[in-house]
């Protein structure tokens, strides 16, 4: 997961919010007029998309809808999806609220309500904790990218593919097993809860678990305009490893590494636009950066386990369209989509409950990297997370290639209490 | 030790960019009385051009950057012109307007970059400027800092050498007297608007190869730019400059040496505390009647 | 007839400062504007320098009319006006103000000249060229106005008051220097609370009240007129 920086200004204007609604409503006014072909004996189910299209964090949102649109083509164009004896057509219903907490109450009440979708996907955070009452109560199958949303009291709140950020861990336990040597480490990360330190909570963790001690962890806001002082500080520690516990800001830290000098090695949870990160530094230099997402044009995605249909032709597809705008939710939405019609076809119904039901009922859910469990009772009280293997991925020679799969569900197994204790010094909720 | 050398120099190049983000909007306010809210985005608009063009068009950076500060000085021209000169003597007007456009090119730079992780463009001076081995500045950011002074001693220049300058100074100084000196008010403003427009399209091309670019990277640089014109007194260049280096020190030492949160606390506490104790800023004077 | 207003009102907001105000002066001529606070002196000035607008009259300047002109082009066309309170730009040097008066011009040469006959008039503003203006006194500060308005080459002077706050040395001083500008052919309309110097220096003198004019005539006949004795020489 990552985030772009937010303004303190832009929560009490909200312009972009106002435009993208206005711009909404006139795409749904003038779709609204248009005669609608029906295919005879076709049924259609709407999946709804809660989540920001506009605004700062757009880019966790955007690309999402963009990649589900993708799969429900390629489901249509194959005939559709067979459940319980219907054929369905998926159609995709897309909210816009801005990260707006209000909004996205609005949102969800708008997608259930209006358009009648069997699922909300949404990105996570305060937005999703807003609408859990409402949700609840209409007991509304619900998804999130961030487990951490997970309550007791969250029955209907799934997270079956993002597992933010639990991932991390993989990505140190293969670290340290190559380099024994490595002693010591700092972490950067933003100060939000949401993100940041759940993040630098499950690095700590994960160090800790590695062996490897944490020198320093350096949260920083969002209003970071020049990440020399920083990184400053930080390399005055000496650390083997340099970790970036949330990348909205890997670009210019890098860069900074690379300036001044930093010789160690470099753990990430993610590199979205890798290339502009060599670009600005050298080829030579991120040789070897670890860290946890993918390009879906690798080759160790073929085949095997992956419960991802031809991500090659996917990423294709996304890139001639959208090139630019791939972040990893442009993958993580989609997923959820397919669990839901693996869930559904299991239930034979698209009804919410029934689906969570067969989902749940699920030993081993087809989580995107292989079968998964369901998980998090231990930490946030309800086992409604699917956690099972995930890549670790380092850059070779100018590409991310993913180095092995390796099991998060094994990993917080085992050291559960490690990554409890953490979370708590961060003063994050756990059960 | 190191570090604190290190501190020393990435303090200057913060500080050159903090003066020119505060010296457009202290232009500005003195000639015009504008509060321009958007003087951040329009930073953002110079980073975007420069991200457009030679990133995405391959034209070359310095013809890149060159394109920026006319654009940018283009827009500012257009602001004066059809949001600021109606609204002349409302301050609140000014601003109110000044606002709507902070919307407007937000809402331009998604359609022209999309979503997706902020732009990047490639250093045109890659390498490093190796003094010491723990005395490094990145080449680009020599590159910045040295065009950003230059800028500021050719304003200096401009403000105290020439007739044109002492103009707009007798503007922000007193408008009415210009008047009666002969000196046009609209063309003053369009002067300083012109000027401060150029230079957030510079500051924003200098920025573009060393910063995140996206389309709310301006709140960043209307929030310094504020704290900095107030510590240095409402409508005071000079006193915009010093406090922009002041607070460039200040913010990188307790960055390194504690966190970037206490830096960022520490200079709205400033600010605050100036605006109790001395409202007229470290180098402002009073409002002469 | 060099400048003329016929019947001019002027309100602020919806309230009339002058209401249907007529005035004329002479080429070369020396008229003073006297009355008490609010009569509508300072409105009269600001109004002729197209700080302000007249909602009704003309007002005319070597037969062009001014009414509908911005301060600047009025200021080209010959009528300087050293404003009240002296406004000088105090952070600026005292020959960068003067310079300021010359804004509008081009001949280097006339402004250099120019220049050198305000340092005649004003020696202590040659010794204080580079100070900045805030660094004078107030009669210096009085005289760098006046010396600011001259470097336009004016044809007309609007003066308004400019004894204010002065001490009477200075007020003399000063009292002297405009009668020499006007000795030049410079024309000169002056607007004064201390109404015995301003009808002992002028030719002609208009007694402004509540926004009218109220007498008019020969400043030595209007020193000798019992109302202006009364209420304004404190006789």
């Amino acid at each position: 997961m990552r985030k772009t920086p937010k303004s303190v200004f832009e929560r009490k204007f909200g312009r972009r919010r106002f435009l993208g609604t206005t711009l909404a409503g006139v795409g749904a006014a003038l779709t609204a007029g248009m005669p609608r072909i029906s295919l005879a004996d076709t049924k259609t189910v709407k999946i709804g998309m809660n989540i920001p299209m506009t605004g700062d964090y757009a880019p966790w949102g955007l690309p999402g809808l963009y990649g589900s649109e993708i799969v429900a083509n390629n489901l249509n164009a194959a005939g559709g999806v067979k459940i319980g004896g219907d054929t369905y057509m998926i159609e995709m219903a897309a909210y816009d609220h801005g990260y707006d907490t209000e909004k996205s109450v609005q949102g969800f009440k708008k997608l259930v309500l209006e358009d009648d979708v069997k699922m909300v996907m949404m990105l996570g955070g305060s937005t999703v904790a807003s609408i859990v009452p409402w949700a609840m109560r209409k007991k509304m199958l619900t998804t999130t990218l961030l487990p951490s949303d997970i309550t007791p009291d969250t029955p209907y709140l799934v997270a079956t593919c993002e597992s933010h950020p639990l991932y991390n861990v993989t990505g140190v336990e293969w670290l340290a097993e190559k380099n024994p040597d490595l002693k010591t480490a700092v972490i950067i990360t933003t100060n939000d809860i949401e993100y940041g330190k759940q993040s630098a909570a499950t690095y700590k963790a994960a160090f800790e678990v590695a062996g490897i001690e944490v020198l320093d962890t350096n949260f920083h806001g969002f209003d970071v305009v020049d990440f020399a002082p920083i990184v400053s500080s930080l390399l005055a520690k000496k650390p083997d490893v340099f970790c970036m516990a949330t990348d909205v800001y890997t670009t210019p830290i890098v860069e900074q590494l690379f300036h001044q000098g930093y010789k160690g090695k470099i753990v990430s949870c993610t590199l979205d636009g890798y290339q502009d990160v060599i670009a600005k530094t050298s080829k030579e230099f991120v040789e070897g950066l670890v860290f946890q997402f993918p390009d879906f044009d690798d080759p160790k995605l073929v085949g095997g386990k992956i419960n991802f249909p031809d991500p090659g032709g996917f990423d294709a597809s996304f890139n001639k369209d959208h090139a630019g705008e791939w972040s990893a939710v442009a993958w993580e939405y989609p997923s959820i989509l397919l669990n839901w019609v693996e869930a559904a076809q299991a239930a034979g119904s698209i009804e919410p409950t029934a689906v969570l039901e067969a989902m749940k009922a699920n030993d081993s859910p087809a989580h995107t990297f292989g079968p998964g469990k369901w998980w998090g009772a231990e930490l946030w009280g309800l086992d409604n997370a699917v956690i099972g293997d995930w890549p670790v991925v380092a850059i070779n020679d100018g590409r991310a290639r993913i180095q092995e799969f390796r099991s998060v569900y094994t990993w917080c197994q085992t050291n559960v209490a490690e990554l409890s204790k953490q979370m708590k010094d961060l003063d994050l909720r756990i059960a | 030790m190191e570090l604190f050398f290190q501190s020393v120099i990435n303090s200057f190049i913060q500080g050159g960019f903090f003066a020119l983000w505060a010296v457009g909007l202290v232009l500005v306010f003195g000639v015009m009385g504008v509060v321009n809210f958007a003087h951040g985005e329009l930073v953002m608009v110079g980073a975007y051009t420069v991200w457009v063009l030679h990133s995405q068009y391959g034209i070359g950076y310095i013809p890149a950057l060159c394109i920026a500060v006319l654009l940018v000085m283009f827009i500012g021209l257009l602001m004066e012109r059809f949001l600021f000169r109606p609204k002349q003597g409302d301050p609140l007007g000014g601003l109110i307007n000044s606002i709507g456009v902070l919307f407007i090119l937000q809402v331009a730079a998604l359609v022209v970059g999309g979503t997706g992780p902020a732009k990047q463009v490639a250093p045109p001076f890659p390498g490093t400027l190796i003094i010491q081995e723990f005395l490094r500045i990145p080449n680009q950011r020599l590159f910045s800092i040295a065009v950003a002074v230059a800028a500021l001693l050719l304003l200096w220049f401009f403000l105290t050498k020439t007739k044109l300058g002492w103009s707009l100074r007798a503007v922000a100084l007193d408008r009415e007297a210009a008047a009666l000196q002969g000196i046009n008010i609209n063309r003053t403003s369009m002067i300083a608007i012109g000027v401060s427009g150029a230079l957030a399209g510079l500051a924003g091309a200098l920025m573009a190869p060393i910063s995140n670019i996206y389309p709310t990277m301006g709140h960043n640089v209307i929030i310094t730019a504020f704290i900095v014109t107030i510590v240095g007194g409402i409508g005071s260049l000079s006193g915009a400059v010093l406090a922009a280096v002041l607070y460039a020190f200040l913010h990188t030492f307790v960055t390194a040496y504690f966190s970037g949160t206490i830096a960022t606390m520490c200079g709205l506490l400033i600010m605050v505390l100036v605006l109790i104790v001395k409202p007229t800023g470290i180098m402002g004077q009073k409002v002469s009647e | 007839m060099l400048l003329s207003l016929q019947d001019v009102h002027v309100h602020y907001n919806k309230i009339a400062a002058l209401q249907g105000i007529s005035i004329e002066v002479e080429e070369g001529d020396f008229v003073t504007l006297i009355g008490s606070n609010g009569a509508g002196k300072s409105t009269t000035l600001r109004t002729i320098s197209g700080l302000e607008r007249p909602s009704a009259g003309e007002i005319r300047f070597k037969n062009q009319s001014l009414t509908r002109l911005p301060p600047d082009r009025i200021l080209k066309l010959g009528v300087a006006q050293v404003p009240e309170g002296r406004r000088v730009f105090k952070d600026l040097t005292v020959l960068e103000n003067l310079h300021l008066g010359a804004f509008t011009r081009g001949d280097q040469a006339a402004i250099k000249s120019d220049l050198e006959s305000v340092f005649g008039h004003f020696p202590r503003l040659l010794e204080r060229s580079q100070q900045l203006a805030q660094t004078l006194s107030g009669g210096e500060q009085q005289m760098l106005s006046i010396g600011r308005a001259l470097m336009s080459d004016p044809i007309l002077l609007l003066l308004d008051e400019p004894s204010l706050g002065l001490a009477p040395i200075v007020v003399e001083e000063i009292a002297k220097i405009l009668l020499e500008i006007n000795k030049r052919g410079v024309a000169i309309v002056l607007v004064e609370q201390n109404a015995e110097l301003a009808l002992d220096l002028a030719k002609r003198g208009y007694v402004l009240e509540t926004g009218n004019v109220a007498l008019q005539g020969e400043a030595s006949s209007l020193a000798r007129n019992e109302h202006v004795k009364t209420a304004y020489l404190g006789i």
